[in-house]
């Protein structure tokens, strides 16, 4: 009886093997069917619907979708035999997922955008990227007008061309409250690790914590870390480590590090820092209770705004502290870069109306408004922005974020490994909750030995 | 022996108590704090709300989406009952009545899916849900659970109709009945019993899962309750009193339908346990 | 059972069935074996790139990841804790209740409550209170006991700690109702023998109502075991798995390696992992507690 039962066990395994092994065998067939029809579209039936797919992190309610969704009305106004589908999300998983979706059936939208850098290779040999280079240099007025630092982060190692249209920007500082520093007896922002270390020692003994910290949402020590390291090492060294020629174990990159453990040791953060999420450390920050906050340029419309942030008025942006030993990399900053990716495969039509809406949502007009409405800052030069209708906080953020000899996103952004973003993170969390930075190192490295 | 009894007594009431303490303690927590301000509901954690928070209420429902999760799940829970019920009422039919040459082999092929725990098929079933374009699909999402839910309710279902008495099937047929008619006119009527078990068994299921709609369903506005609960709390987490009130208005539905039908909703859980 | 004579009753039989045996085809048979065939390839989830057989490497590479032991033994924890309180406290609170005292009704749906709620809402609620700032350590503080006040979700020693005892809490009522049904067919007679001998009510309850429950509390403990291997949900809303993984089970683990990191290899050879340890569970738990007596 037992027997039987297995024996049908098994056969039913095996029917439904069989069954699939016809199914991936048809999901090629399928493939092709598709692209035939594709292309049978493409060449013969003009009636058909061009549809242009977006996949970005545009989604929500903020000025910046605003923005971002009036340009999409007028691209829709000017070509009414275009049909749109925003995919667009503002939640980073649900955007990840489809991501990974379009990728495992090879269908990419027409404009999409993938973070870092060094996992574009393999995008580009699959030919879901475009090189964007000569569409860059037919059209010079709107080619020219890019930062350079900005579009050369997207020439991929090992590749010719560019493969993505930069389209923000800012720099990732420290904000802070200039009064409370003062109150403490800080009377200039630190310049230097050793007068921030000092700074801390001032703010602690007069009851604040100086820099909030949500550990729970890790992106944040993440953030911390990425400035801590291009201060010590460059940024250089974070394409080093994702090139494999330098190792998470060496030791000045185990320094990176320990520098973070010496903050947490001397009590730079709130003991309650690595249960908190990231909102609730802002929030702090927002009423008065943290001196200083490591954040991007997204944030300065809520520091502006009385009704989010209480004590706003002599709310600062400074650079991280730069090490007195390394005063070469003074300079070398944390920005984020966004792109708009365009899809490898567009043909005919559907290409340029891309490239056309391409265009239009990355043009000196959309940079002015972006900066004048949502205080959202395109890496795009020479552009008129009324001074009056921006916040100073945002001009600064401008003119420090041009200052940049070197910029960098993070760290793992150079790594072609999906798992760094995590590991990184997660790593640098533990520090948080006692390991050592030889052990974060360790567990980093050991992550990367156990990929190959 | 009376005096043990009172002792009995006293000790069994003791245990209850403080068993009941531990099990009220945080629900009674979450539901003075969704009444309560921000800053209010940590001073004092189980102090009632001095003036309460309608208005939690009011945003989670309408600025953080509950609603539309709420109807969400609804529609996805609702169709996945209803699907299964025919589906496994149907099959199970067949299988329990008809003598056939397969019919052994697919009751054992339809068990061997109960010992089967979700996270084994999740990547196939993603790669087949990739493969038709059905992400975002909440008809595809409903198939999903229905094919999770068939094997326990086709089990169930046969115990019971096997159960059921034949010669009422055996007066139809000689009144020219035919088989459908048989199966819509006696069996369902006569295991109504079993069908309400099953369905409060799959309703559940289906309104708890996250799973499923976390890797299937990418676009928010298209997610249940259960999960946009979570979403709710990464975009506002830090707005406790508004979690609080996400975190009543996410288990109201199962808490009604509970205390609408407390035997029934035991029981038909309790069913579960042949699941094994 | 009817003999189906004509190839039509055998057609129409046939549609009866063929509904549910497609979907359950395409969304759990072929899925199966697909799980099995994923976990013994390469695929980093880019359509074109081909899928490599690489034999148990998947298996061999998750074995040698550290996340994966840990998560193995948090699993481990979650399945021994789980036992050794669910079915005990249930027990008890299943006597108790019926007993039929004053208000037994309004216990029972106490206990029984968390068990219709989402394991989601369930852990957020339970994140609120042991969250740094949460009511626990508020209360803790208010109490001047502040040194007790931790970062219970962060925090080594206690963070799989306390996932487990909310994962305990959410399910005693399950298994009391489970339990109460086992004593109601108990038959009162056997009770009334044991008066008229002499005994009292401990000695009843061990005398007579255990070893009549057997069957009932092994299959408790081995739908247990099961539903402790399969936790996902509670520990998503609750620390999705960290801080560092300090909190993955094979379930969580499964999830980022597959969907996250597009691993589908590994994350596929856990997946089967996963249903090898339910079924290794079962059947080893049903053969050690039954001691070779067939239980139905």
């Amino acid at each position: 009886m037992k027997l039987k039962k297995i024996a049908m066990l098994g056969m039913t395994l095996a029917l439904s093997i069989g069954a699939l092994a016809a199914c991936g065998s048809g999901s090629k067939g399928g493939g092709e069917s598709q692209k035939a029809a594709d292309s049978a579209n493409g060449s013969g039936d003009s009636n058909e619907k061009i549809k242009i797919r977006l996949l970005t992190r545009m989604a929500g309610t903020s000025d910046i979708v605003k923005i971002y969704n009036g340009i999409i009305d007028e691209f829709k106004a000017k070509h009414p035999e275009v049909e749109i589908i925003d995919d667009s999300q503002g939640d980073e998983s649900a955007f990840n997922n489809i991501l990974s979706t379009d990728m495992a059936s090879g269908k990419m939208a027409n404009i999409y955008r993938v973070q870092g850098v060094a996992n574009l290779q393999k995008y580009i040999d699959n030919g879901f990227l475009l090189d964007v280079t000569p569409y860059l240099e037919a059209d010079p007025e709107w080619g020219k007008s890019f930062a350079p630092g900005a579009l050369s982060y997207y020439s991929v190692p090992g590749k010719e061309g560019t493969y993505a249209i930069p389209m923000e920007s800012g720099l990732i500082g420290v904000y802070y409250h200039e009064d409370i520093l003062k109150e403490a007896g800080v009377e200039k922002f630190p310049e230097t690790w050793d007068e921030l270390l000092a700074a801390i020692d001032k703010l602690n003994a007069n009851g604040v914590t100086p820099i909030a910290l949500g550990e729970s949402s890790n992106y944040m020590g993440g953030h911390l870390h990425d400035q801590i390291f291009y201060k010590w090492l460059g940024t250089e060294a974070a394409k080093e480590l994702g090139n494999r020629s330098k190792k998470w174990t060496d030791p000045d990159v185990v320094q990176t590090l320990q520098y973070i453990k010496d903050l947490i040791d001397a009590k730079a953060f709130d003991p309650n820092a690595v249960g908190m999420q990231d909102d609730v450390a802002m929030t702090a920050f927002q009423n008065g209770e943290a001196a200083m906050v490591v954040t991007g340029p997204w944030m300065i419309g809520r520091f502006t705004d009385p009704e989010k942030t209480p004590v706003h008025e002599d709310i600062k942006l400074a650079k991280f502290p730069y090490f007195k030993e390394k005063p070469e990399y003074k300079n070398y900053d944390m920005q984020v870069i966004s792109p708009y990716m365009i899809n490898g495969k567009l043909e005919g039509k559907e290409l340029e109306l891309t490239i056309e809406l391409v265009k239009m949502l990355t043009s000196k007009e959309a940079a002015k408004k972006y900066a004048e409405e949502a205080q959202f800052i395109m890496p795009i030069e020479d552009v008129d922005i009324d001074e009056s209708k921006v916040t100073p906080l945002f001009l600064e953020s401008m003119k420090l974020g041009a200052t940049s000899e070197g910029i960098g996103v993070d760290v793992f952004d150079f790594d072609e490994l999906t798992s760094m973003q995590d590991r990184t993170r997660n790593s640098i969390m533990s520090l948080f909750t006692g390991s050592s930075a030889e052990e974060a190192a360790a567990e980093i490295q050991a992550e990367i030995d156990s990929a190959k | 022996m009376k005096k043990s009894n009172i002792s009995m007594k006293v000790i069994a009431y003791t245990f209850l108590i403080i068993m009941a303490i531990i099990f009220i303690m945080p629900m009674l927590f979450t539901i003075i704090s969704s009444l309560k301000t921000k800053l209010d509901i940590f001073s004092d954690p189980f102090a009632l709300p001095k003036n309460p928070q309608w208005s939690n209420y009011f945003i989670a429902w309408k600025d953080a989406n509950m609603s539309a999760y709420f109807i969400n799940s609804v529609i996805q829970s609702g169709s996945t009952v209803i699907l299964t019920s025919l589906i496994s009422t149907m099959a199970a039919y067949a299988l329990a009545r008809f003598d056939f040459k397969l019919n052994k082999v697919l009751v054992l092929v339809f068990m061997l899916g109960m010992m089967v725990p979700m996270h084994t098929i999740l990547v196939p079933v993603s790669y087949i849900i990739g493969l038709f374009n059905l992400k975002n699909n909440i008809f595809a999402l409903v198939l999903v659970y229905v094919a999770f839910n068939l094997p326990f309710s086709i089990m169930v279902m046969i115990t019971f109709m096997k159960g059921v008495n034949r010669s009422l099937e055996e007066a139809a047929i000689i009144d020219g009945a035919n088989y459908f008619q048989i199966y819509s006119k006696i069996m369902i009527p006569l295991t109504l019993p079993a069908i309400s078990t099953i369905s409060i068994f799959n309703f559940m299921g289906a309104w708890n899962n996250i799973l499923f709609p976390l890797l299937f369903i990418n676009d928010k506005r298209l997610r249940p309750i259960s999960l946009g609960l979570l979403n709710f709390n990464g975009e506002r987490g830090s707005e406790y009193g508004l979690m609080m009130a996400g975190i009543v208005i996410t288990v109201a539905v199962p808490l009604a339908i509970y205390l609408l039908f407390q035997e029934k909703v035991e029981s038909g859980l309790a069913a579960g346990a042949v699941k094994e | 059972m009817i003999k189906l004579k004509t190839t039509k009753a055998k057609f129409t039989i046939f549609l009866f069935i063929l509904p549910a045996l497609l979907l359950y085809t395409i969304f759990q048979l072929i899925p199966i074996a697909g799980g099995i065939y994923f976990s013994f390839v390469e695929w980093d989830g880019l359509a074109g790139t081909k899928l490599t057989f690489v034999g148990f490497d998947n298996y061999i590479s998750a074995f040698h990841n550290k996340q994966f032991i840990l998560s193995l033994s948090n699993m481990a924890r979650m399945v021994v804790f789980s036992v050794l309180l669910h079915t005990p406290i249930a027990l008890l609170l299943a006597v108790a209740v019926n007993a039929k005292l004053k208000g037994y009704r309004l216990f029972k749906t106490i206990f029984f409550v968390p068990t219709v709620f989402p394991m989601t809402a369930i852990g957020l609620m339970w994140y609120f209170v042991f969250m740094p700032t949460g009511a626990l350590n508020t209360l803790l503080t208010n109490m001047g006991l502040k040194q007790f006040a931790i970062p219970w979700l962060v925090n080594k020693a206690t963070a799989m700690n306390t996932i487990v005892g909310v994962n305990v809490w959410a399910g005693i009522g399950y298994y009391m109702v489970i339990i109460l049904a086992g004593l109601t067919v108990i038959p009162k007679d056997l009770y009334e023998a044991a008066s008229i001998d002499g005994a009292n009510p401990v000695q009843m309850f061990f005398n007579v109502t255990i070893p009549m429950l057997k069957p009932t509390l092994i299959m408790c403990i081995v739908m247990d075991i099961i539903g402790s291997v399969k936790v996902f949900d509670l520990v998503y809303a609750m620390t999705s798995g960290g801080p560092n993984g300090l909190t993955n089970l094979p379930t969580t683990l499964m999830i980022s390696e597959a969907f996250k990191y597009s691993h589908y290899g590994v994350g596929s050879a856990i997946g089967i992992i996963i249903m090898l340890i339910c079924l290794v569970g079962t059947v080893g738990s049903n053969t050690l507690l039954n001691r070779g007596r067939r239980v139905d």
